[in-house]
């Protein structure tokens, strides 16, 4: 899929339609799009910023212009700051958390095609999933007394621990459960991207004394799975900067903001504290965090398709 | 390559055992506990099957009374309403910019590709506010009105029109297709493919979201799926358990049985996206 | 039909400048405003294509004949594409006129023209049957907008009968073409001959007074396009209408056309019957293009009022232009003959012999620097052979000259009689 940010319309061939009628017509069809763009993502995007710049609250009369007060305010926030490293943090978990996982699995499932596409779907189906249910699910699993994920460890002889109520514990559990979520995108991922590994590769690897599966692993797998892997870290980046529905289901940011993020964040200040000028200000700052990494998984999108 | 041996067949099935149970618990927990009733529902955590049906109630429970048939119904209406608006709105517009010539098209190609980077996060706020002064909130059309057109649908359909031959539109006009006509008599179809993965990603990402449904709605009886299955829990905690879990299979199933009927559109369709 | 052919011919002469259009009294009346019959089916005057960096079509004036069948040739990009968009419809003109069956159609929607075109790729809708690929215009053409609807059939017993009447008709004309077995099947499950049959009977399904059919062969292999070309030869004595065929192969217009326009950057060179512009071309590309092997070219020198010099020999020429003017000299490859004993010939070596079965071509090197090919049976060169010295004579009287610009030279003496 050809990348974004290098399309060339402008000298393409396109059929002319007569000049007579082209226009109106073009117009016509592009209409609809065109204003909802504007209406629905356009206008409100370019909104956001000019509300970070005041101190309106929802449902007040009157606003006035604060200038960049919003964003001092933001600066020397607290919590803010506790928001943005535990989501650094979680992130820090997931991405690798995910990477690996998913490496370890599509390298296992495309090593033989037996049951193939059954180890495909089980582990992808988490990736589909409702997260919001699922993560009620999770509640129950991680119970102190009655779930399943201590009866398992008080088998095995170890202590189980109060996975949500902990502070210490409660973001890895929650990173836990969105590696969860994610690692069977990147399998899928890591398969077409090793089915595109052409078999010569490792042939010439033989050739020249990569005897063991070993050394082929490091000297060709890995390698071209590169781009592949840089693309997944992106595109789980973003997706971690977004993590909304397993705090507001689990934990809501507790125990004592142990498990708050920037989104859960925005979201009780904007409408739980109904800081609507506080709240912007947030939402310009995440969104060019979101919008720095999205820049990033064009680019590397550019790369995985065109490494051969 | 050496035939493999079938040592290392079996070790790989050791090793992708933990992995897929992994990924299958919290499925199998949750259809488990939601056969369960009554006195049986904390005990024995590993026991898969229940020692009687009672537990088929829950779902009855469920359905009625919690209301997950509501919400079920609500999910439907919002993604395909949702669905019906960005594909009414984008396929016209990608075929245009695909096939049409005229000024400005450089422009509006350049607009669709910069709404497209936007994070959808950095429009709940004026969105809500929109809405509400619009007197808006709390309805169907606060769930289905911001997603109603995709930049991402137009993005891809432009690519995928691009690739339909030109004589394909020429022979269409000559044979007396009116230009909406060649949408959607001719180019959709004959990008079935690109259409059908974008649907499933539409249906899939509005079927899971909660954040907006939890900003824009308060009347209960709107609720979407995960929004719906969220205020029960919180309405009943530790009390209905059983149809708790129940609403947790009725959410998750319908997504679930339609992938592993079609896994691999499905896959290539979430995967389109990248 | 000696007086339209004249009035073409007296032009080439002055091929480059643009002739007198008729006015539009003219136009109609040649139309047989009088009898009420349109003698031209297409008629184009003036008509240009201007894009922004470019010139595609340069002032084209042209009149089809009814039921003759037209070929537009030319290499690629000279514009005889965009000529048949601009008759379809399918593209506007910067400027000119445009009548089809007497019509000012300029302006006037592709499908409200009466013609049909047969695309290079065929175009057919990949996720229609080929039943419903033909029957697709009769749909659009008879029913209406709600009785196209899906499901209409169910509803609507006129819906229905109109579907009956269609279904018919396409059984018909696909049994007329072959393809009545194949009719259930997918684009993606027919082979390139099928296909094409499917897209001329989509064609053929309107009706209409004109087929217009942009390079249709291209896409087949060597032997099925001879095949296909002796089919449609056939189709048009079948139906007897108007064909405009374009390609850039000058063989297949030599062998299908009743006429051929030869184009050359967004003009015409010549519009004549094959045989003319064999025998008498008015261009030097003309000349260039058509034949095979390709005509032998020498320059050649004015040396006195009259008369032109080529390879030592003097011929006469109506050209008057000062001495010295340079020109281009032609001779087709079967006009040179190779002579024996003591006749008097131009010296030359053999390069290089193709044994065509019946035919020899032979390459040969004159005066050290000219390379010609002459044509002959093997019969008459027994026994030679590469690098051989021969002596070849150039009949003057089937020279073709042209000037600097390529337009042709008429040679022969002034007041001399035939």
């Amino acid at each position: 899929m050809t990348a974004v940010a290098s399309i060339p319309l402008a000298h393409d061939p396109a059929p002319s339609v007569p000049q007579s009628r082209a226009a109106l017509l073009s117009y016509g069809l592009t209409a609809p799009a065109l204003i909802g763009v504007f209406v629905l993502i356009l206008l409100p995007a370019a909104s956001v910023l000019g509300l970070a710049l005041t101190d309106w609250q929802f449902g007040a009369k009157r606003l006035s212009f604060i200038g960049v007060a919003n964003f001092r305010k933001l600066w020397a926030d607290p919590v803010f700051w506790k928001a943005a490293a535990n989501t650094a943090l979680y992130a820090a978990i997931v991405i690798p958390g995910t990477i690996m996982l998913g490496l370890a699995v599509s390298l296992l499932i495309h090593a033989r095609s037996s049951f193939k596409s059954v180890y495909q779907a089980i582990h992808f189906i988490p990736v589909m999933a409702t997260m919001a249910a699922m993560a009620i699910v999770w509640e129950s699993m991680l119970h102190p007394t009655i779930g399943l994920v201590n009866h398992l460890l008080s088998m095995a002889g170890l202590g189980g621990r109060n996975w949500l109520r902990d502070p210490a514990m409660v973001l890895p559990t929650l990173a836990v459960i969105g590696i969860w979520q994610q690692f069977g995108f990147a399998m899928v991922l890591f398969m077409s991207g090793l089915q595109s590994i052409p078999k010569e590769l490792y042939e010439a690897a033989r050739a020249d004394g990569a005897a063991s599966a070993f050394d082929r692993f490091f000297i060709v797998t890995l390698p071209m799975l590169g781009p592949v892997a840089l693309f997944i870290a992106v595109v789980t980046a973003i997706r971690s900067l977004q993590v909304f529905d397993t705090v507001q289901v689990l934990t809501q940011g507790g125990p004592n903001g142990a498990s708050e993020v920037l989104l859960h964040r925005l979201y009780v200040e904007a409408f739980g504290f109904l800081r609507t000028g506080y709240g912007a200000a947030f939402t310009v700052v995440f969104t060019a965090a979101v919008a720095i990494l999205t820049v990033l998984q064009t680019r590397t999108l550019d790369r995985r398709v065109h490494y051969a | 390559m050496r035939t493999p041996g079938a040592r290392s067949g079996i070790a790989r099935h050791l090793l992708l055992a933990p992995t897929a149970i992994f990924a299958a618990a919290p499925f199998l927990w949750m259809v488990t506990l939601s056969l369960r009733s009554g006195p049986e529902m904390f005990t024995e955590p590993l026991r898969l099957i229940p020692t009687n049906l009672a537990g088929l109630e829950n779902y009855g429970t469920a359905l009625r009374e919690v209301p997950m048939l509501r919400f079920l119904a609500n999910g439907v209406i919002v993604c395909g309403g949702i669905l019906a608006l960005q594909l009414l709105t984008s396929a016209p517009c990608a075929y245009a910019l695909a096939k049409h010539q005229f000024r400005g098209r450089g422009a509006l190609f350049t607009t669709v590709i910069i709404a497209l980077m936007i994070p959808p996060q950095i429009l709940t706020i004026p969105l809500f506010v929109g809405l509400y002064s619009a007197g808006l909130l709390d309805s169907y059309a606060a769930l289905i009105l911001p997603s109603a057109v995709s930049p991402f649908a137009i993005f891809l359909l432009t690519q995928a029109f691009r690739t339909i031959p030109d004589d394909l539109v020429h022979a269409a006009r000559l044979d007396g297709l009116s230009e909406l006509s060649i949408v959607w008599r001719i180019m959709v179809p004959a990008a079935a493919p690109a259409v059908l993965a974008f649907s499933i990603l539409s249906i899939v990402a509005h079927w899971n979201d909660l954040l907006w449904p939890l900003i824009a709605i308060q009347d209960r009886n709107l609720a979407t799926p995960p929004l719906g299955v969220l205020l029960f829990r919180n309405q009943e905690a530790g009390d209905e358990y059983g149809p708790l879990m129940a609403s947790a299979v009725l959410i998750v199933a319908p997504l679930i049985v339609a992938f592993l009927a079609a896994q691999k559109r499905f896959i290539k369709g979430l995967t389109y996206a990248t | 039909m000696l007086a339209p052919n004249a009035v073409l011919l007296e032009r080439d002469a002055s091929f480059a400048a643009h002739p007198q259009g008729d006015s539009t009294a003219d136009h109609a009346a040649q139309n047989g405003a009088a009898d009420g019959k349109p003698r031209h089916t297409i008629s184009l005057r003036r008509i240009t294509r201007k894009y922004q960096e470019s010139v595609a079509l340069d002032g084209i004036d042209l009149d089809v004949r009814e039921g003759e069948f037209l070929a537009i040739v030319g290499p690629s990009g000279c514009g005889k594409s965009t000529l048949l968009k601009i008759i379809a419809g399918l593209d506007d003109p910067t400027a000119g006129e445009l009548w089809i069956n007497g019509r000012p159609s300029i302006g006037l929607e592709p499908r409200a023209r009466d013609i049909a075109m047969v695309f290079q790729t065929y175009a057919l809708y990949p996720h229609m049957t080929a039943a419903q690929n033909i029957a697709l215009p009769l749909r659009m053409r008879r029913m209406r907008r709600w009785q196209r609807l899906p499901g209409m059939a169910l509803l609507s017993s006129g819906a229905r009968k109109g579907l009956a009447e269609i279904k018919t008709e396409v059984s018909a004309i696909a049994g007329s073409l072959g393809i009545a077995h194949l009719l259930h099947r997918k684009p993606s499950q027919l082979s390139g001959g099928q296909r094409q049959r499917v897209a001329v009977a989509r064609a053929m399904i309107r009706r209409p007074a004109v087929f217009l059919m942009d390079e249709p062969l291209s896409n087949l292999d060597a032997k099925l396009r001879v095949e296909m070309r002796r089919e449609i030869a056939s189709l048009h004595r079948r139906l007897g209408i108007t064909f405009v065929y374009v390609t850039h192969d000058q063989s297949e217009a030599m062998t299908l056309a009743d006429r051929v326009a030869v184009m050359a950057n967004g003009e015409f060179l010549q519009v004549a019957a094959p045989r003319e512009l064999y025998a008498d071309p008015a261009h030097l590309e003309v000349a260039r293009f058509v034949g095979t092997p390709t005509i032998n070219c020498l320059p050649a020198e004015v040396t006195a009022p009259g008369t032109i010099d080529v390879l030592g020999t003097s011929v006469p020429c109506s050209l008057i232009a000062p001495t010295g003017t340079p020109a281009t000299a032609c001779i087709r490859p079967e006009h040179i003959l190779v002579v024996r004993g003591a006749e008097h010939g131009v010296d030359a070596s053999v390069i290089s012999i193709e044994d065509h079965g019946a035919d020899l071509y032979v390459r040969v090197l004159v005066a050290r620097e000219h390379e010609l090919t002459l044509r002959a049976s093997p019969a008459d060169l027994a026994g030679l052979r590469n690098g051989q010295a021969v002596r070849i004579r150039l009949t003057p009287e089937n020279f073709l000259f042209f000037d600097a610009e390529g337009r042709r030279i008429r040679a022969g003496r002034r007041a001399a009689a035939a």
